[in-house]
């Protein structure tokens, strides 16, 4: 009986160490953290455009300069609970001001913070893992020239098992996949810059693609950007494949004069959260738009569940 | 030709209209709602396209258009009815309900900018470039809020 309990205990403490090495935050090399004060802030405003940054962290209802105060606040609701996002703006104490480019690095592209916690995959690292360093650099040298706001962070409103961030280590290890989505089979540079923006920083797939898991995973590959069910409450969110039930009537330039002005080929216009995204897109050169575009076109047509 | 075209954009313009007109009489309101957007829709493809210049300009077929929008939104408040928002076909967003307030104001600045776009009266296609900035933004800033997606 005794040598029981001990080898329950032996095993448990052995689970508990397994357990701490599979969750054990993964971070960027040092070849990559190393370029990181080398960007060049102009071209990091159009990978901050197309990475959405302002959706979620500039103040709801943001329009115009506001879009550049990213003093977090915006309420996300998901299947786990209720994510407050945080303040990314210049600001020491409340914001990222004492980040080095480092830190900001493996934020965006693992997913872990400073101080060596996971960040929650609210945060799309797991596209923004894709990136290219060089982008990342840039994106963060256009970060740097951003007003400070003073907003202190408000604590998510999250269920309990999801409230142990430890735990998102094994949930990296299932679900983050930094390979390409789609085998495209084409060398054609607009296709493939596309590919690049559409499931790198653009990080279309979050919200266009259903999750496996009963939603707490991560993207369905086998039905990229068939949109699904709203995760944040009513309707759905569009299935933007070329199949005849989504985008198949549309055009590459209708795709792209959506995302530049909003408004469909029947004239109808862009709603719901998508409008934020939009205006996001509008600030992209026009060859990201058709580039983005052409592989909307390119990748494979998923039908209507 | 041009007259041709012309004939075209108001035709099209006013059947849509005369579809919302006749569609009063039926008295489904999420029917006269959507008919109503649908003339919005066809008379912003209209002016969209004389900006473009994929249409050839009509300055008569333009003011038709804002007309049609006009019209539209000076209506369409009254199809929002309590509860139908039940309907299984709608789009209208619940918010519409919870905050009637600010839906009207949204109507009735969609309503303003499109008298302005009237009284403007574009007379080259950079004009009404210019029109179709002031009233394009209308659709998308109500559709952010006010509609959901559904299939």
């Amino acid at each position: 009986m005794k040598k029981s309990i001990l080898a329950l205990v032996v095993l448990a403490v052995l689970a508990a160490i397994v357990f701490w090495f599979l969750t054990a935050p993964v971070r960027l090399d040092e070849s990559v953290t190393a370029q990181m004060d080398a960007g060049d802030a102009a071209r990091g405003e159009m990978v901050f455009w197309t990475g959405g940054c302002a959706s979620c962290h500039a103040a709801d209802g943001a329009k115009g300069d506001e879009k550049l105060k990213l003093g977090g606040g915006h309420r996300l609701p998901t299947p786990a609970g209720i994510f407050v996002a945080p303040n990314i703006s210049p600001d020491p104490e409340t914001g990222i001001g004492n980040w080095t480019g480092a830190d900001f690095a493996n934020a965006v592209m693992k997913g872990v913070s400073p101080n060596g916690s996971h960040f929650y995959p609210a945060f799309p690292y797991t596209s923004y893992t894709r990136m290219k360093p060089e982008d990342v650099a840039d994106l963060w040298a256009f970060m740097k020239t951003l007003p400070p706001v003073s907003r202190a962070n408000e604590a998510n409103e999250l269920a309990l098992p999801f409230k142990l961030r430890r735990g998102l280590g094994l949930w990296k290890a299932m679900f983050m996949d930094s390979s390409p989505v789609v085998d495209l089979q084409t060398d054609d540079p607009a296709v493939l810059r596309g590919q690049y923006l559409v499931e790198g920083p653009g990080h279309c797939g979050e919200c266009h693609t259903s999750r496996t898991f009963f939603g707490f995973g991560g993207s369905d590959r086998s039905r990229w950007l068939a949109g699904g069910p709203n995760p944040e409450g009513k309707g759905v969110i569009p299935n933007i494949t070329p199949d005849p039930t989504a985008l198949g009537s549309w055009s590459a330039a209708d795709i792209a004069g959506y995302l530049k002005t909003g408004f469909t080929p029947e004239f109808d216009s862009v709603g719901g959260s998508m409008v934020d995204v939009q205006e996001n897109m509008a600030h992209l050169k026009d060859d990201d738009l058709a580039a983005i575009a052409a592989y909307l076109k390119a990748i494979p047509p998923v039908p209507k569940q | 030709m041009k007259k041709f075209v012309m004939t075209l954009v108001a035709a099209s313009v006013v059947s849509g209209g005369i579809a919302f007109a006749a569609s009063h009489g039926a008295m489904d309101p999420v029917k006269m709602r959507k008919d109503g957007m649908q003339t919005v829709g066809l008379a912003m493809g209209q002016v969209a396209g004389m900006a473009k210049g994929q249409v050839p300009f009509d300055p008569k077929g333009a003011v038709a258009a804002f007309k049609a929008m006009n019209y539209v939104s000076g209506t369409i408040g009254q199809f929002f009815p309590e509860g139908s928002d039940m309907a299984a076909d709608t789009t209208a967003a619940p918010a519409i309900w919870e905050d009637m307030d600010g839906f009207n104001a949204a109507l009735a600045k969609f309503q303003a900018d499109t008298a302005a776009a009237i009284e403007m009266a574009p007379a080259s296609p950079e004009d009404l470039g210019k029109a179709l900035g002031m009233v394009g933004g209308n659709c998308k800033d109500c559709h952010e809020k006010y509609r959901v997606k559904k299939g």
